[in-house]
């Protein structure tokens, strides 16, 4: 019963994506985003929230990521609940590349700092365990440099390939 | 969304396209190794994680004519004149030859923030030269003891100190100082109370850390001079010992540096024991025996010293000491981790093979233009 009436108490928000899609969130939740707690600060709330930079599918993963960091309604949060976003975290950017840089996107232009370290590192694991080829492959990255300037770099820094 | 609509999103917000900001983050919680392979991947990456990289460079190994290895030495009528300096990067194992005929008839007394400090002793002219800039500071002259001098910093700075100290009696020292653009040098003579003499010699060392200058004697007590209170002190630290035979040139395989606000004493000097480093304990007045490097890497030179943090993994924990090696061009370094001498595993009289001139030198920024 008590639970019922808090929900029911619960402020909500509503998102629009770019593509038109709408998403109704708890306003405690939402304002994870430093970007949208400003624009409720503002008085945003009446009507809808435009996020014009995230698609559909992309702001219905952010929204789940705000739903598991929203801060908890009873208090502190537990060791044990950090643990478990923890993990929770860890599984969520084990995504494909182009879910991780639309996640990045995201974070960054929301501003949720804990997505953010989160894509980032993520990325950072990534460049961390593949070679310069790969990082190209994986990043659909162009090699801007010409041969010579490519091996100039190298033999400069010689060192961290072998 | 249509084929045709993802490929454009791609081509808009590809990953080649990320924020800088982003980028910046992203290459800033790299490793040293990583973030440099990362500045391999394209152009943008390559400005944004040099923007970023933090690394402490190696000191370069400056050579002097006389002792230089000519191999590579492309024009011998320069190398006739003796003003060919070699610089050797051991990070790169590169060399860099540079013409330095403002060091003709000069003694390098020190080195510290890429400058050199230069004393002609017919003149008793003393200078400051970057050899990069070549840049020149001119000194009041003074008539130097054993060409024992050192400096706190770069003489472009305003706090940069010049300080010499000479034996004038069994327990009194005379510390001169002076600074750049002062006319001339200050002397003042201390006493030290002790039961032991504090011997001035041309084996002496000198470091500047935490403001104040630290000078090991030829029988490695340590003074110390604050510039600021302008006070002298011998510290009670008795000095650590050196087990085995000595080598012949012994003196030349003791370095003093200082890493972190700690003073540091290297002694290579025994004929059959391996390096070992001290560290200055001031609370107990001792010098401990360091077990691990942790990751340090020192450069170990006759008129200064060196310590460096985040160098590339192969060069960490070991001492390198003034002697680049031919043919293979290799510095000779003591491992910690490998209990061993690099390249040879007999290498330890290399005192007698190198001029105590040879010195680690702060390279250039900007060394691209230096082949």
């Amino acid at each position: 019963m008590s639970s019922t009436l808090c929900c029911s108490f619960a402020k909500n928000v509503t998102l629009r994506s770019s593509d038109g899609q709408t998403f109704e969130v708890e306003e405690a939740a939402a304002q994870v985003s430093q970007t949208i707690k400003r624009m409720i600060e503002d008085g945003c709330t009446g009507s809808v929230i435009p996020v014009p930079n995230l698609t559909g599918p992309v702001l219905a993963l952010v929204i789940e990521y705000f739903k598991k960091h929203s801060p908890p309604s009873d208090g502190c949060p537990t060791a044990l609940l950090e643990m478990e976003i923890k993990d929770w975290d860890a599984k969520f950017v084990a995504v494909d590349n182009d879910t991780l840089l639309d996640l990045t996107l995201a974070a960054h232009y929301l501003e949720i700092q804990g997505l953010l370290d989160l894509t980032c590192h993520r990325v950072a694991d990534i460049l961390n365990d593949n070679s310069v080829e790969k990082i190209r492959e994986i990043f659909h990255i162009k090699n801007d440099f010409t041969p010579e300037e490519e091996a100039e770099e190298r033999s400069k820094i010689q060192w961290a390939f072998e | 969304m249509t084929m045709k609509e993802k490929k454009e999103k791609l081509e808009l917000q590809g990953w080649s396209d990320l924020p800088t900001e982003l980028l910046e983050s992203i290459t800033s919680s790299l490793t040293l190794d990583d973030n440099v392979r990362a500045s391999v991947v394209c152009k943008r990456w390559h400005s944004v994680a040099i923007s970023v990289r933090v690394v402490n460079r190696s000191p370069w190994l400056m050579y002097f004519p006389n002792c230089a290895n000519s191999h590579e030495c492309v024009d011998p009528s320069i190398r006739k004149k003796g003003n060919l300096y070699e610089f050797y990067d051991p990070s790169l194992r590169k060399t860099h030859f540079i013409v330095l005929p403002e060091m003709n008839g000069c003694r390098v007394c020190y080195t510290k923030d890429g400058w050199l400090l230069l004393y002609k002793p017919r003149s008793h002219q003393l200078f400051f030269l970057n050899p990069f800039t070549r840049e020149v500071i001119k000194l009041p002259t003074f008539e130097l003891n054993l060409h024992v001098v050192a400096f706190s910093c770069a003489p472009t700075s305003t706090s940069c100190m010049l300080l010499t100290v000479k034996d004038i009696g069994p327990q009194t020292v005379a510390v001169s100082t002076c600074h750049p653009g002062a006319s001339e040098w200050v002397t003042v003579n201390y006493q030290h109370h002790l039961p032991f003499p504090f011997y001035i010699g041309i084996m002496n060392k000198f470091v500047f850390c935490n403001g104040l200058f630290f000078c090991l004697s030829s029988n490695d007590w340590l003074g110390v001079f604050d510039p600021l209170e302008r006070t002298w002190n011998v510290l009670a630290v008795p000095p650590p010992k050196c087990t085995g035979k000595l080598l012949k040139d012994w003196w030349k395989g003791k370095y003093m540096t200082e890493h972190r606000g700690k003073i540091l004493l290297i002694y290579a000097c025994s004929r059959i024991a391996n390096p070992i480093v001290f560290k200055l304990d001031q609370r107990n007045m001792v010098w401990e025996q360091m077990k691990t490097l942790d990751g340090v890497t020192f450069f170990a030179s006759f008129l200064s010293s060196h310590s460096r943090t985040d160098l590339s993994g192969l060069m960490k924990n070991n001492v390198y000491f003034p002697k680049v090696r031919n043919p293979g061009k290799h510095c000779i370094s003591y491992s910690f981790d490998n209990c061993r001498y690099y390249p040879s595993k007999q290498c330890r009289d290399l005192g007698a093979h190198y001029s105590p001139e040879n010195l680690w030198i702060e390279p250039p920024y900007d060394f691209t233009s230096f082949t």
